[in-house]
Order: structure tokens, then sequence, then C-alpha cells
């Protein structure tokens, strides 16, 4: 009988009566300990390098002074530069409303020190009460910025802002898909609409996606007429809508990847984009820049500090560092934009690649039109509209 | 004590955490919205104008379009992914019959790696410069590069990916549960291999396909990610128009409006499939040839459905369909042999095409480019750079802190109440039921929404650090517990927990030395699953995050629309190697416990 040694069983079957005692076996434990001590040393890791800025939070003061939260566009500034002023945590957005939406829906500063927004938006995040009011004496650099970029319409005096960099937009393709040259924005609904059709991406923005129209008509972008916004909407939902691939506020990177042979764009991701190509070994000549023509957008990013911001000293610290010349010409040559500080366009380097897309010419100034939130309800009407019918 | 009394932790939990919301997103969308205040919602004059709003212009207005589109992917995902699983759920239980364990588990790995991450490796496959781009153009099969990304195409490819396991497990579970005596006796009742196949095997099935059918549908439905990532413009799914209100317009009541409409086509979509299948389970039983003439032209019809009412639209139809049913028929008048063969090849392609994204994902983790998915050179610089970008380390440890307490939450919440539903069953378990039910079946989007709604209202700990995540992601997974836990004690006997009694053991100590070590591999295996929920959940979390926290999957989700670096793969990497080694581990104290192969991979995988 080789059952001899066990037990005599009554209610419970060996299996059943093997699980209750429960034994763990010498080798699950060992392994189990073994999986959890991995584990914990993978989370340990991914905890030391963050502690900083953690700690900063979680202490709720400026227990570092060059630790804050960040929240920006992507790809808005150059990683070792910010590396080497400190700890700062950034998270992106993809568009100014979503920012807003963002810190509205959390009733405050959503644990951020620091915003990004485009100058129009400032007033609507001024009426929110979301951001502090500046302390420009302690913004001892900001005598470093031309006064062509100070005391803008939507914030006088500079109240609530700094500005960070200003750009355009216009549009970069693929020229073995598109070999006409595309001049105006009526050429580039003209390609979009057809070599290019299924095959275009718009920047993922309202006015943007408008006011390609607008320009392309010789209206104002700002428009408020109902006539023209009726046009507008009829001609993207019904003739435009369908030609559309992708609705994309960072086109550099895919179109060089092959995503897109037509991407309306802002200069310097544009510029990024070309950078990539060379850097995947791919020939920057096959794509060609344009901004946008007769008429196109001027936009500025600024520098806000949110209102009970935990890291108020950090936030001056950095203003003040990235407003410095040096500072500023390093972080151009990552982004790409025009920070507006004369004394950085000079401390760039000789070979700077695509100059010409950072420092535009004073005709093509003339060409730019800053936005309002005039028409924002009705061009964000139309962009759902545009949407919808080109997923249908 | 009344051990119902168990279950009344899951059910409060629920009611606060998810009948509240959904009844706050249902309020919301007759709210308004206050005018400049970026999205706040008033609740003081209810009216219908969202409503109207949604669905102004009728069927050509705008989300009724979308909705229409989004309706036609997800029947069609979900009948590409009955249509794939089954062949391979039935040869796995009814041909294999060793290894069945390690062929579950070959199948589970993929759905174990971030739904995000998976998705997005679709966009490594399928790049226009990338490699099986390259090739095909090289070999002269393609004309032009591949040109699926940004399409409606590539949103059904990764819709049918990401919810194929859905359907395998489902369907494996309720085949293997069949008597092969049964199929025996009909052979042997001279029935041809075909008909013993539709008159006993898939009649027996279909529990198995209803669960498979559900599991996939609704989340498909509400599933805005996928498009997101893989659709472009072409690819706007009706979860996409919520998540738009919400998170980008500034519009929560007409979110909340288009939600609601989601929730009622999607009840409706399911309700119109269950009956025409009944009936036509019905012209079966009058007639075989009525009941397949029926079914065709019901399959027909959706086929035109899905792909837009035109006459090309038929063809294809007509055509995928007779495929179908011949490559049934072909199977059930084959040799055995040569019909496990072609199963087999089935199986082998579906686990290629489980495969392809992931081997992506992980080999362009080693490239040496800024861009995830131009190949650059072979470089390990990102398994190193990946450790200074803070926010992302944060976030995967965000994400495992969440996940362990909300796999917590859910374990004691559902285990308590298995234990209820399994031990005292009455009146109460209708009620119970149904709640759960709901938990498991309505759209995440929804909730999500409604959970923002709430958290946002409520404020303070509900808006600070961890805490809305723990919440968010315990709901989902607290269903699942209960359901795995209820399935292991409805197979054992009462008598032990009674002798326990009868020795004067407390309530306490009987539960402690009896019923926990019973249900212990169920409790383990449900708190594994709970994890892997919590770890890969997107939607709720990035909902209902608190300001400045971020999970892994929320981190890659903001990344996914601007430059996406080769350190989210990395990353990914790592935590899939760390998913297996769990898994490996849970498997392993399973089996030691007593529990067949395949047992442990349908408790691992969800299947009770």
């Amino acid at each position: 009988m080789s059952h001899r040694d066990e037990p005599v069983r009554i209610l419970a079957d060996r299996a059943t009566a093997q699980r209750i005692a429960g034994a763990i076996s010498r080798r699950q434990l060992l392994a189990a300990v073994g999986g959890s001590a991995a584990l914990a040393a993978f989370l340990a890791a991914c905890g030391s390098d963050s502690s900083g800025g953690t700690d900063a939070t979680s202490g709720g003061g400026d227990s570092g002074a060059n630790s804050f939260k960040l929240f920006t566009w992507a790809e808005y500034n150059d990683p070792d530069l910010l590396a080497s002023f400190g700890n700062i945590e950034i998270t992106i957005f993809n568009s100014n409303e979503e920012a807003i939406q963002k810190l509205v829906a959390a009733g405050g500063n959503n644990g951020f020190d620091m915003i990004c927004p485009t100058g129009v938006y400032i007033p609507q995040l001024v009426g929110e009460s979301l951001l502090e009011e500046l302390d420009l004496a302690k913004v001892t650099n900001f005598k470093n910025l031309d006064v062509a970029y100070t005391n803008q319409e939507w914030d006088p005096d500079n109240k609530h802002s700094v500005c960070k960099n200003w750009g355009s937009t216009g549009w970069i393709y693929d020229k073995t898909v598109i070999t006409r040259e595309i001049k105006t924005w009526a050429d580039f609904i003209d390609v979009a609409s057809n070599e290019a059709s299924g095959k275009t991406s718009i920047l993922d923005t309202a006015p943007n996606l408008c006011g390609m129209y607008f320009w392309a008509n010789g209206m104002d972008w700002n428009t408020t007429d109902e006539a023209e916004l009726k046009s507008c909407e009829d001609f993207l939902v019904d003739e435009f809508a369908q030609h559309v691939k992708a609705f994309d506020s960072y086109p550099g990177i895919n179109l060089t990847q092959g995503n897109y042979a037509l991407s309306m764009i802002w200069n310097g991701d544009a510029r990024q984009g070309l950078l990539s190509v060379e850097e995947a070994g791919d020939d920057p000549a096959n794509y060609a820049w344009g901004l946008g023509a007769p008429d196109t957008e001027l936009w500025m990013d600024n520098w806000c500090i949110l209102k009970d911001a935990a890291n108020l000293d950090a936030c001056y610290n950095f203003i003040n560092f990235i407003l410095d010349p040096a500072n500023s010409a390093i972080d151009i040559q990552f982004h790409g934009y025009n920070t507006g500080i004369q004394a950085a366009k000079e401390a760039l380097p000789a070979d700077t690649k695509y100059i010409e897309m950072i420092y535009f010419t004073e005709d093509e100034v003339s060409r730019m039109k800053p936005g309002s939130l005039d028409n924002q309800e009705a061009v964000v009407e139309i962009y759902n509209k545009v949407k919808a019918a080109a997923g249908a | 004590m009344p051990k119902f009394l168990l279950a009344v932790p899951a059910w409060g939990w629920w009611v606060l955490f998810f009948v509240v919301p959904v009844v706050l997103v249902i309020a919301a969308s007759f709210g308004t919205k206050i005018p400049g205040s970026a999205g706040r919602v008033s609740y003081t004059t209810l009216n219908l104008d969202n409503y109207r709003e949604a669905l102004e212009d009728g069927i050509d207005g705008t989300f009724a379009k979308v909705l229409v589109q989004g309706m036609r992917t997800t029947v069609l995902g979900t009948f590409l992914c009955l249509v794939i699983a089954f062949p391979l759920a039935y040869l796995l239980a009814t041909r294999v019959k060793r290894g069945k364990g390690i062929v579950l588990a070959l199948l589970a790995i993929p759905f174990f790696t971030n739904f995000l991450i998976r998705t997005l490796a679709w966009r490594i496959v399928l790049a226009p410069k990338g490699l099986i781009s390259n090739t095909l153009v090289d070999w002269g099969l393609l004309n032009e590069r591949l040109d699926v990304l940004d399409s409606r195409l590539g949103v059904q490819i990764g819709v049918v990916y990401n919810y194929l396991p859905l359907m395998i497990f489902p369907l494996f579970v309720a085949l293997d549960r069949l008597d092969p005596t049964q199929r025996e006796a009909s052979k042997d009742l001279f029935a041809s291999r075909l008909k013993t196949f539709t008159q006993i095997t898939l009649p027996l099935a279909a529990p198995g396909i209803v669960a498979g059918v559900v599991l996939v549908f609704v989340p498909l439905a509400g599933d805005y990610i996928t498009a997101n990532v893989l659709g472009g413009a072409d690819g706007n799914m009706p979860g996409n128009l919520v998540a738009t209100q919400f998170l980008q317009s500034q519009n929560p009541p007409l979110g909340a409006a288009i939600a609601v409409i989601l929730i009622f086509s999607i009840l409706a979509a399911l309700g119109l499939g269950f009956l025409l299948a009944k009936l036509l389970r019905l012209a079966f039983s009058v007639d075989r040839w009525l009941g397949a003439v029926l079914t065709g032209v019901v399959l027909v019809a959706g086929g035109m459905f899905v792909l837009k009412p035109s006459l090309s639209s038929f063809v294809t139809s007509v055509v995928a369909i007779t495929v179908i049913g011949g490559a049934v028929w072909v199977g059930a008048n084959a040799s055995p042999k040569a019909s496990s063969g072609l199963m087999w090849a089935w199986s082998g392609l579906v686990i290629g095409f489980l495969y392809l994204p992931i081997t992506f994902v992980v080999a362009h983790s080693f490239n040496d480019n800024k861009a995830l998915e131009v190949w650059a050179g072979f470089s390990t610089r990102w398994y190193g750079e990946m450790w200074d970008n803070t926010l992302l380390t944060g976030s995967v440890k965000s994400s495992f802190e969440a996940a362990a307490v909300a796999a917590i939450l859910s374990v004691v919440l559902g285990t308590l109440a298995g234990i209820a539903l399994a031990r005292r069953p009455g009146k109460w378990t209708i009620a119970f039921m149904a709640i759960l039910l709901l938990v498991l079946t309505t759209p995440e989007i929804v909730d999500a929404t409604g959970m923002q709604l709430q958290f946002i209202s409520m404020g303070g700990i509900f808006r600070e650090g961890l805490v809305p995540l723990w919440i968010g992601q315990s709901i989902f997974s607290a269903a699942v517990v209960t359901l795995i836990v209820r399935a292991r004690m409805q197979g054992m006997d009462e008598s032990l927990e009674q002798a326990a009694n009868d020795l004067f053991a407390t309530p306490f100590t009987a539960f402690r030395q009896i019923t926990l070590p019973l249900i212990a591999p169920a409790v383990l295996a449900g708190g594994l699953l709970a994890f892997t929920f919590a770890l890969d959940n997107v939607i709720i979390s990035e909902f209902v995050r608190a300001p400045g926290t971020n999970t892994f999957p929320t981190y890659v989700l903001g990344q996914v629309k601007t430059v996406r670096k080769p350190d989210i793969a990395a990353m990914a990497t790592v935590l899939l190697g760390i998913t297996l080694l769990v898994l490996f581990i849970a498997a392993g104290i399973l089996r030691r416990s007593g529990d067949d192969t395949s047992k442990v991979a349908a408790t691992l995988t969800g299947g009770s």
C-alpha cells in the first residue's frame, strides 16, 4: 500500500486537503521573494531620479530653488539646457484649449508652476484667475527682450506674461510626391485637393484650419462676418475635409517618416523635422518648407506663472535663466523659434542650420497677422464639423 | 451575521463611484455650459439643448455620421474577432491534449503588454518607411509605400488586434467545457461532422460566443484611444467626440449628451444583434435551409452596413461570407487530420499577428533615432536615457503604486462579494448582479467622464495624489474579482465550512483557515488580473488623474500626438519583462496548488 503514510480523509479530498494545509514550498517562496525584490529595485530606480521633483511638491513649498513643474508644448525646450538649470518636470499639451480645460477642471494650477500659453489665450486665463501677476522687478533679464515683443495687446505692460518665443505657420512637403511649387495658401489647398489628397495633415487647432481658408481668399482670419464664416464652413466641410489625412500639431517628424506628403506646420517644427531627416540619414533636399502667403499667422507663446505656484522662486529664476542671451541661443538651436532677444541671435553659432526658418525677412514678417479670440467659438464649431466630415 | 453583508462594501463602492458618476453624466447632459467658464456645468435649468445640438442636421449631422461610422468599425471588428478567434479556440479546446497551458500562455502574453503600447506598436509595423513597407515595395508587391496609418483601415486592424484576446478566452472556456462525449454521441448517430458542429458544438458554445461578443463589442464601441493613435482624420470614433468635448472643447454637457446617446446606441445594437441571433436559431429549428439562407441574408446585410451600402460592398460581403462558410465546410468535411492541419496553420497565423507589433516595439526600443518609428541603427541609448526622463520614470512609479492599491481594493471588495454571491444567493443577488453587469458593460468613457465631474465637484483628496486613480482603477477590477471568486466558490462544496462551524470555529477562524486557503488561487489570480487591468488602464486614468500625476499609459498618451521617442518603447520592454516574471511566478504558485495548466491559464486570463 503506497498510501499508508497518509492520514485518513473524510471530508476533503487529497487536493483540497493539500490546499487547506496551504504549504508553500521553499521554491515558491524564493521565487516570490526574488520577484518582489526585482520589482522593488526597479521601482526604486524609477523613483530615485525624480525624487527631487516630487519632494519639492510634496513639501508644498519652495524647497528647491531650481525645481518646478512646467506645463508646455512638446519639444519646446532643449532638454540638456533645462537639465543644466535644475529639475524641471514637463507635462505637455497639444492645444491651448486642452491646456486651459485641464486647469479649469482642476480648479487651479493643477500642480503646475508655469505654463506657456499663446498670447491671445492669456485674457481667458486671467479671467479664470489662473495666472499670477508678475513682479517684473524680479525679472531682471526682462530688459534683454526687444520692445517689439513686450507690452502686447493681449497683456498690456506684461502683467502676466513674458515672451517665450514667437513663430508662424506655413507648409512643408515631400518633393518626391509633389512636383509643383507651393507659393500661397491657395496653392496649398489646390495641392491638398489633388496630388496630396489623403496625404495632407492640418494643424490640430481650429484657428489654423480656418485661417488657411481665410488667407487663401484674402479675408481677415479674425473675421466675425457671418457670410465669410459660412463660406469657410461650406468650403472646408464640403470640399476640403475629405482630403485631410490627419489633424496633427507636430507633423515635422511624421512627414519625414512618410506619413504625409504635405503638412501645415509651424516653422520651428518644420525645422526640427528637417533636422530629423538628416539624423535618420535621409536627404533633406527632398522636402520643401514655405512660409504661408499672402498672409499667415503670427503667434507668440509666453512664460506665465500659475496662481499659487508652489515654486515661485524657481519660476523667476528660470525666466531670468531663459532670457539670458547665451541660454536663449542654445534653446533657439533646439526649438527653432525667435525668442525676441537680439543678443541671442547674435550669439548663435555661424553654422546654425536652417537659420532662415528661425529669423524671417522684413517682407515675411509683414505677411504675419496676429490672431484674436473674436471668432473662437465660430471657428471651433467649423473645425469640429470638418473633423467629423473628414471621418465620415 | 447574514452573509450577504459581505457584499455590501462592493455594492456601496459601486453606488458611490459608478452609479453616482453615471447619474452625473446623465444630469450634465441636460445641463448647460456656463458661458466663458471654460467648461463648468450648470444644472439649474435642465433642458434638451445638448441633445438637439448633438443630433443637429439629423443623419447628416456631425455626430450622427461619426456614430454610424463608429458602429461600422465596431460591428466589423467584433465580427472579425469572432471569425478569427473561433478556429483557434476550437482547436485548442478540442484537439490539443498536451501543452494547452503553453499555447494559452502564448496567447495571453500580448494581452499583458500595455494597451497603448501595443496600439502604438502598429505605427511602427505599418510605418510607410518601415521594414514591412520597404520589403513589400522591394519585392514589387506594392507600387507605393504602405498607406494604412491614419486611416479607417488602420483603426480596424488596431481594434481587432486589441480586442481579439477578449474573444479568444471566453470562446476557449466555453468550448473547453463541452463534454466530448456529446460530439461522439452525435457522430455515433451518423450525424455528419458539419451537422455535429452546427447542431451540437455551436449551440453549446453559445454562452461563450455571447460573452465574447459583449466583451469585445462594448469596450470597442467606446474606445477612442485606438482611433486616436491610428486613425488620423478618417478614423474618428464617437468616444473621441465625447473626449474632445470634455478635454478640449470645454463643453462637458454636450459631451455628456453624446455619451448618453452612445450608450443607447450600444444597447440598441447589442439588442438587435441578439434578437437576430434568436430569430436565426428559430429559423434553424424550423428548417436547416431556411436558417442557412436567412443567416446569409443577415450577414450580407451586415456586411453592406459596415462597408457602406453599395454594389461593391454587396459583392465583397457575399464573397467574404462564402469564403468563411466554405472554410467551415472544408474544415468539417476534410479528414480530421487535414482539418486539424488547417486550424493549426490558422492558429499559427493568429499567433504571428498577436506577436508582430510586440516584436517591433522591442526591436525599436534599440533604435538609435529620436523618432521611434524610423530605424537608424542599433543602440541601447534609450535604456540609459529613459532614466533621465523623470516624468516617464515618475509615471511608471505612480502606475505601480496606484495599481497596487487598486488591486488590493478590488481583491478585498471582490472576494467578500464573491463569497456572498456563492454562499448566500437570494433576492439581493439580482440587484447586485445588475449593478455588477452594468459595471462590466458600460463603456469606460462614460464612467470616466462621470468620475471627472464627480471628483472635481468633491475636490479635496479626490483631486490629490493617487487617490482618484485608486478609485477609478478599482471599479472594473472589483467586478472581475467578484466573478472569479464566485466561480471558484460555486465549484466547492460548503460542507468543509460547515464542518468547521460544527467544530465550534468562529466564523472568522473558519474563514481564515478553511475558506481563504480554498479560494486563494482565485484571489491571487483575481488580484493579478486586477493589477494588470489597473496598470493598463488609460481612459479612466486620463480623465480622473489628479493635477500633476501621470501613469505610464497617460504619459504615453500625451506623447502619441507629438514626437514619439524610443524611450517609451524601452520602458515598455522592461515592463513587459516584469509582467512576464510576475505571471510566471503566479502560474507556478497556482500549479503547485493543484490546478492543471488549462485551469491556470483560464484563471489568469479571467475565464472562470
